[in-house]
C-alpha cells in the first residue's frame, strides 16, 4: 500500500492562507464592504458555536438545548470587561485595546465554562431528556438574572447600566476579521484534536452505547462533563467574538430561539462531523441574510427545516463523513485499508 | 395570614393551570418517552381558537363559557392529533433524540407562524388550518415522491439525496432572492398582542372570604372546570378500556399489540387528550390574565413540564400534585419576595421567576424519580 502523505492539511493551510489573503486584498481595495465583512464574520462565530454545539449534542450523544445560554454569558462577561472594567471606547488605540480583549475572552471562555461544570454535574447523571430541559431553563436562568443584574457605572459622564432589561449597550467594536479567524481555526484545531484524542473516544463510544461503555471502565459522568464543559467553553469565547461585533446584548439573546438555530445548523450539517457543521453554519448564515427581507418568516422556515430534517434526513448533509485534512493521517490510514 | 390566604388562592389557580398542561406531557411520555415540547403552543393555540370562538358567535352567556371551552379543546385535539400524525408517529422505531428534535421544530414553527401572522387577525385561523393542511399533504407527496430504493451500501446518506437538499435550499434562497418585494409585502404584522374578552364572558364578581381576602367567579370557575377534567380522565384512565390499554402501553409495547390493540392509535389518543387538557388551560389561563401573545406558551410550557418531573413523569397524579406545588411555590416567591431591599432599593421579583427551575434542580439532585414516581430500571 502507497503511504498516505499528509498533503491534505498542507493543502487545507494553503488554502486558509489563500482565502485570508484575498479576503483582505478586496477588504482593502474596497470591493467586499463592511456588511460583507460583517457577514464574514458572523459566519465563522457560528460557525464556533455550531462546531461546539456538535462536540456536546453529535460526538457526546447529550442534548444540550441551551448552547445560547452559555454564548450570552460569555458576551455578558467580555462586554463588562472591556466595557466597564478596562473602559474601552471607540477612540482607543486598537493595539491598546486588543490586549485587554484577549483577557476578556479568556475570562469570557473560564466563566462560560465554570457555568457549564455547575450545571452539567448534577444533571449530566440523568438522561438526555432532562439536560435537554435543563439547559432551556438554563436560558431562561440567565434572561432572569441579566434582567435583575442592574448595577450603574458612571463612564465619562453618563450612567450606564449593566445588564438590566435594556440590555448592555457600547462595547467596543473589537472583533475583525483577523482575529475571528484565528480563534475560529483554533477551535476546528482544538475540537478536531479532542474528538480523536482517547477522551474523544470515550465521548464516542458513550454515544454509540452508554452501557457497553461503562463495562469499558469509562467514566461516563466524567466524560460528559468534559465534553460539556469544552462545548461551553467554545460557546462563552464565540459569545465574546460576537458581543464585540453586534456592540450591544440584550438579555433574550441567550434563550431558546437563538439556541435552536443553532441546533439546526447542528443538524442540518450531520450530527458528529466538524465539516458538516461549519458549512451548515456558514450557510445558514448567508441564507438568512438572504431572507432578511421577509423577516420573521425565516423563522418559521427554520422550524419546518428542522422537522423535515428529522422526518427526511436524520444524517444531515454531511453525516459523519469530514474533509480529509480534519482527520489525522493514521486515522484514514486505516480506512484506506478497509 | 391575609396576604398568605389571598396569594393561597391565586397560586391554587395558577397550579390547576399547570397541572393541566402537566397531564399531557406526564401521558404522553408515559407511554412512548417523549417530552412534546409543542404542549406550550397548543396551550397559546387554545387561548388563540378561545378568542376567536367569542369574536365570532355572540351567544347567552352561560352557553358561551362552554363553547368556548370546548371548541377550542376539539381544535387542540385535532392539532394534537396532525402534530402526532405528521412529526412523531414516522419516528417511533427511530432514537428517541430524534422525536424531541421534531418536537422542538413543532414548537418553533407554531409560536413563530403565530407570531409571524400576528395573534389578533382572523386570519389566522384560517392560515393555520391552511399550513396544518398543507404540512401532511407535503409529507403525504413527499413519502411518496422522494421514496427512492435504498441503496444497500449507503446507511441513511447518499449523494441523490444530498445534492436534492443542497439543491432546494439553493432553490429557497433564490426564489427568496428574487421575489423579495413580494416577500416584502406578505411581511404583515399586527400587534404583538391581544386581550382577551373577558368581559364578554363573565362579568367578575369578588365574594369576600376574611378580611381583606376575596375570591372571584373566575376562580371559582377555573377551580371547578380543572377539578371536572381530572376527575373525568382518571375515570377514562382507569375505568375504561381505552385507559387500560394506556396504562398497558406505559407497561409493554409489545406485549400490548400482541394482544390485539393498535398501539399508535392508543397513542394517538394520549396525544389527543393532552393537548385538549393543554388547549383547556391556555382558556383558562386566557380568562385570568388576559393577554395573548405568540410566545406566551413557552415559560407556562417549561414550567408544567417541571411540574410533571416534580410529581414524577409518568404518573397522572403526580402531575397534578406536581402542578399545583408548582403554582403555589412560585405565587408565593412572587407575592412574598421583596420589592424594594436595602439602600440600593434592589427588585427582588425578576428573580422569583427563576423559582422554578431551582425547583427542578433540587428535585433533579435528591429525587430524579419525582414524588410518584418509581425509580427507573436499566435493561441491557
Amino acid at each position: 500500500m502507497k503511504k498516505l502523505t499528509n498533503k491534505a492539511v498542507l493543502f487545507a493551510i494553503l488554502g486558509l492562507v489563500v482565502v485570508y489573503g484575498i479576503v483582505t486584498i478586496l477588504h482593502q481595495n474596497h470591493i467586499l464592504n463592511d456588511y460583507i465583512m460583517r457577514i464574514i464574520i458572523l459566519m465563522m462565530i457560528n460557525a464556533i458555536l455550531a462546531v461546539s454545539l456538535n462536540l456536546i449534542n453529535g460526538f457526546t450523544g447529550l442534548f444540550s438545548v441551551g448552547h445560547a445560554g452559555f454564548m450570552i454569558t460569555g458576551g455578558y462577561v467580555a462586554g463588562f470587561i472591556t466595557t466597564l472594567v478596562f473602559k474601552v471606547t471607540a477612540e482607543t488605540p486598537y493595539y491598546q485595546a486588543l490586549p485587554m480583549f484577549v483577557i476578556a475572552i479568556l475570562a469570557a471562555g473560564a466563566v462560560s465554562a465554570l457555568v457549564g461544570f455547575l450545571i452539567g454535574l448534577p444533571v449530566l447523571r440523568l438522561s438526555d431528556d432532562y439536560l435537554a430541559i435543563v439547559t432551556i431553563g438554563f436560558g431562561e436562568i440567565i434572561r432572569v438574572i441579566f434582567n435583575f443584574i442592574s448595577f450603574k457605572v458612571d463612564k465619562g459622564g453618563w450612567v450606564q447600566d449593566v445588564g438590566g432589561p435594556r440590555g448592555l449597550s457600547g462595547i467596543p467594536l473589537l472583533s475583525n476579521f483577523t482575529l475571528v479567524m484565528i480563534v475560529f481555526v483554533l477551535t476546528i484545531i482544538i475540537i478536531r484534536n479532542f474528538i480523536y484524542s482517547r477522551h474523544g473516544r470515550a465521548c464516542i463510544a458513550i454515544r454509540e452505547n452508554e452501557v457497553a461503555a461503562h463495562l469499558m471502565g469509562i467514566n461516563i459522568t466524567k466524560y460528559k462533563v468534559m465534553a460539556f464543559v469544552l462545548g461551553s467553553t467554545f460557546a462563552g469565547v464565540a459569545g465574546a467574538l460576537l458581543a464585540h461585533i453586534i456592540q450591544m446584548l440584550h438579555p433574550t439573546m441567550g434563550g431558546f430561539m437563538k439556541s435552536v438555530e443553532y441546533l439546526i445548523m447542528v443538524y442540518l450539517g450531520g450530527m458528529g462531523s466538524i465539516s458538516g457543521s461549519v458549512i451548515a453554519a456558514f450557510g445558514l448564515t448567508a441564507v438568512s441574510e438572504f431572507l432578511r427581507p421577509i423577516g420573521e418568516l425565516r423563522m418559521v422556515l427554520y422550524g419546518v427545516l428542522l422537522i423535515i430534517l428529522m422526518l427526511k434526513m436524520p444524517a444531515g448533509l454531511m453525516g459523519r463523513k469530514e474533509f480529509p485534512f480534519l482527520v489525522p493521517l493514521k486515522e484514514r490510514q486505516i480506512h484506506a485499508k478497509n | 395570614m391575609e396576604v398568605f390566604l389571598s396569594q393561597f388562592i391565586f397560586g391554587i389557580q395558577r397550579g390547576t393551570i399547570y397541572a393541566l398542561i402537566a397531564l399531557g406531557y406526564t401521558m404522553v411520555y408515559g407511554v412512548v418517552r417523549l417530552i412534546n415540547f409543542a404542549y406550550g403552543e397548543v396551550f397559546m393555540l387554545g387561548a388563540l381558537f378561545s378568542f376567536f370562538i367569542i369574536q365570532l358567535m355572540p351567544l347567552p352567556p352561560v352557553l358561551n363559557v362552554i363553547v368556548a371551552l370546548l371548541v377550542p379543546m376539539a381544535l387542540c385535539a385535532i392539532l394534537g392529533l396532525a402534530m402526532d400524525t405528521v412529526a412523531y408517529k414516522p419516528l417511533r422505531a427511530k432514537p428517541r433524540l430524534a422525536a424531541l428534535i421534531t418536537a422542538i421544530g413543532v414548537s418553533f414553527f407554531l409560536s413563530n407562524l403565530v407570531s409571524y401572522i400576528g395573534p389578533d387577525s382572523v386570519r389566522t385561523v384560517s392560515v393555520l388550518l391552511f399550513a396544518t393542511a398543507g404540512l401532511v399533504i407535503l409529507m403525504t407527496l413527499s413519502q411518496k415522491l422522494f421514496n427512492f430504493p435504498k441503496v444497500p451500501k449507503s446507511t441513511g446518506i447518499n449523494w441523490l439525496k444530498r445534492s436534492i437538499m443542497v439543491g432546494s435550499l439553493c432553490l429557497l434562497g433564490a426564489v427568496a432572492w428574487i421575489a423579495k418585494p413580494a416577500l416584502a409585502l406578505l411581511r404583515w404584522k399586527g400587534s404583538s398582542f391581544t386581550a382577551f374578552p373577558v368581559d364578554k364572558l363573565f362579568e367578575v364578581v369578588k365574594y369576600p372570604i376574611f378580611g381583606s381576602v376575596y375570591i372571584t367567579n373566575v376562580q371559582i370557575v377555573i377551580i371547578i372546570v380543572a377539578v371536572v377534567l381530572m376527575v373525568a380522565l382518571s375515570f377514562l384512565v382507569n375505568r375504561t378500556m381505552l385507559g387500560m390499554a394506556m396504562r398497558a402501553s406505559k407497561n409493554n409495547k409489545e406485549a400490548v399489540s400482541l394482544m390485539g390493540i393498535n398501539v399508535n392509535s392508543v397513542i394517538a389518543f394520549t396525544f389527543i387528550i393532552g393537548t385538549a387538557l393543554a388547549g383547556a388551560a391556555g382558556v383558562l389561563s386566557a380568562i385570568t390574565y388576559p393577554r395573548i401573545t405568540a410566545f406566551m406558551g413557552i415559560q407556562p410550557g417549561l414550567k408544567a413540564f417541571i411540574a410533571a418531573v416534580l410529581g414524577g413523569i409518568g404518573s397522572i397524579e403526580g402531575a397534578m400534585v406536581g402542578g399545583i406545588i408548582m403554582g403555589l411555590a412560585e405565587q408565593f416567591a412572587i407575592g412574598l419576595a421583596p420589592s424594594s431591599f436595602g439602600a440600593a432599593h434592589i427588585d427582588f421579583t425578576p428573580l422569583a421567576e427563576g423559582i422554578s427551575f431551582a425547583i427542578l434542580i433540587v428535585v433533579l439532585l435528591l429525587r430524579p424519580q419525582g414524588i410518584f414516581g418509581e425509580p427507573p430500571q436499566d435493561k441491557v
